[in-house]
């Protein structure tokens, strides 16, 4: 299947490692010309030359704090500037730490929304109207499973998760008309470094070693493991394709059967 | 700083490395607006990340200015990108050298369409808005200079043994800015010619087995044998090469308000290096 990706202009956000770096890496593959972000410049550059050694791709990188709305606008004018068009943006960011909600402070709720919401906010605001004006675009934003059946013990995930996948129907809904896909990719339990964080952290509070956490999540999980970050990239990367032209306003998981609502 | 270029937009092809970027680093530098371009990618990229993390205002349209249609498109793409072409630098260039009994016809008119056909294409392609706008400019009473800097060599002016095809190309880009400069005085355009002696790029890298620039599918040797890098000691009056940002100087110049009166000259940049 040809997925029409060819010369398309990607920008995938929070990208130096974990989900973010595999869609990149999915998306070059295809012969997409990449603009990449994160936070920390040498993790990111290092990369961005690991991806254009293994295939090829055009590569942009910029140092971005994706909470931070100039940076974002000038990342995403920059690409254009030197990409020529921005065709796909792939919105992500790190998670939010998993916490009771008694020991949740307002603040990081705050953060949370920052991080999570509003990063998303700004780069819809930034390349919707260049979609809508050039009659083609696709959005993704990854969010997480949680969207599909909150998790104990992540409460801000839960909550500020569910405002992003408010805000990509209602995006799919008004850019519709002008061939602008948005949709929602929910991960479940991927093996990542931020999953073998949150396990540690998990084990921790519950006083068991990580494995038994993992062992939890696996025992919760249809396929009965974890996913590989590129089972995880090649479904975006078919959203982001030309083959996905007729789906939009979706919330799609790649959790291996995780949630267990019928929808 | 005695002039800025802020609201200027300058085009500089072969901009992704070597003293090509070193110009576009430094009309950025002086508030103008810049249009990259080269054929290889990858460099260009660079270039713009490094302008744009500098703080400058940065386009790129990467592409091979000696396909017959490209210049036209470049042009436009610097128009409609900043609203205007004032600098024109033609850079881009490289070195296919030989023997003049073991130059290949390819090997030959690959030099004069990069260091002249595509420059005289680039100017034709600007001449439209060049000319509308300083009528327009002129008929209001006002005087904007616009700038063009062709890169021209000593290769060009006193001639350098193997550089057949060069050396035509490069001495050929001089007649052109003495001809545009007529030309194109009428419509308040500074054209001139800046000539590189020994500057530091990987044309001039040490030569060795594996000294090869790829262009278009092609191999192609670079370099100068360690014995001429070392000449440059003597021969030299500053006694050392160039570096790309001393060469950029140079055109920083001609592209600067303080060259508004300089128009068809030859500016050599060699160290005072002549034969």
């Amino acid at each position: 299947m040809d997925l029409g990706l060819k010369d398309k202009v990607a920008l995938v956000a929070a990208s130096s490692q974990g989900l973010g770096k595999a869609v990149a890496i999915g998306l070059a593959r295809e012969g997409a010309k990449l603009a990449l972000c994160a936070r920390n410049g040498d993790v990111l550059n290092a990369a961005a030359q690991q991806i254009a050694k293994e295939t090829g791709a055009e590569v942009i990188t910029k140092t971005v704090d994706v909470t931070r709305e100039e940076e974002v606008r000038h990342f995403v004018d920059h690409a254009v500037a030197m990409l020529g068009r921005i065709d796909i943006c792939v919105t992500n960011a790190g998670g939010p730490p998993a916490k009771p909600f008694d020991a949740t402070t307002t603040e990081e709720w705050r953060r949370a929304v920052d991080l999570n919401f509003m990063s998303t906010l700004f780069f819809a605001q930034a390349v919707l109207p260049r979609m809508r004006a050039q009659k083609w675009g696709r959005f993704i934003a990854i969010t997480s499973l949680t969207v599909k059946q909150p998790v104990d013990g992540l409460i801000l995930s839960n909550s500020v998760r569910a405002a992003v996948a408010g805000l990509v129907k209602s995006l799919a809904n008004e850019y519709g008309a002008h061939n602008v896909l948005v949709n929602n990719v929910c991960p479940g339990y991927t093996a990542t470094d931020r999953l073998v964080e949150l396990s540690s952290t998990l084990a921790k509070s519950a006083g068991v070693a990580p494995a038994e956490i993992e062992k939890r999540w696996t025992a919760q999980i249809p396929l009965g493991r974890l996913a590989d970050p590129k089972e995880f990239a090649d479904a975006v990367v078919f959203l982001c394709s030309e083959r996905a032209s007729y789906i939009t306003g979706q919330s799609i998981a790649i959790d291996g059967g995780f949630a267990k609502g019928l929808l | 700083m005695p002039f800025s270029l802020k609201g200027k937009a300058a085009l500089v092809t072969g901009s992704g490395r070597g003293i090509g970027r070193a110009i576009a680093m430094q009309l950025a530098e002086y508030g103008a607006s810049v249009m990259l371009n080269d054929i290889d990618r990858e460099p260009l990229m660079e270039a713009g990340a490094l302008i744009d993390k500098a703080g400058g205002a940065v386009k790129a349209f990467p592409g091979d200015i000696t396909n017959p249609e490209f210049p036209q498109k470049l042009v436009d793409a610097t128009v409609n990108g900043f609203g205007s072409i004032d600098i024109i630098v033609n850079n881009a260039g490289y070195t296919w050298d030989n023997v003049i009994q073991k130059m290949s016809d390819d090997q030959f008119q690959a030099m004069l369409d990069i260091h002249v056909v595509a420059p005289f294409r680039i100017l034709r392609a600007a001449s439209g808005y060049i000319r509308e706008t300083a009528k327009r400019e002129i008929a209001e009473g006002k005087r904007v200079m616009r700038k063009v800097v062709n890169i021209t060599s000593v290769s060009g002016v006193d001639g350098i043994a193997g550089q057949a095809g060069y050396g035509s190309g490069k001495a050929a880009i001089n007649g052109l800015t003495k001809v545009m400069a007529k030309e194109w005085g009428r419509y308040n355009v500074n054209v001139n010619s800046v000539g590189f002696g020994f500057i530091e790029t990987r044309l001039v890298q040490p030569l060795g087995e594996n000294t090869t620039i790829q262009m278009k599918g092609r191999s192609i040797k670079v370099g100068v044998q360690q014995a001429a890098r070392d000449a440059v000691a003597t021969h030299c009056p500053l006694g050392r090469a160039g570096t790309p940002e001393e060469a950029a100087g140079a055109v920083l110049f001609f592209c600067s308000p303080l060259s508004d009166y300089v128009s068809g000259e030859i500016l050599i940049v060699s160290g005072g290096a002549r034969s």
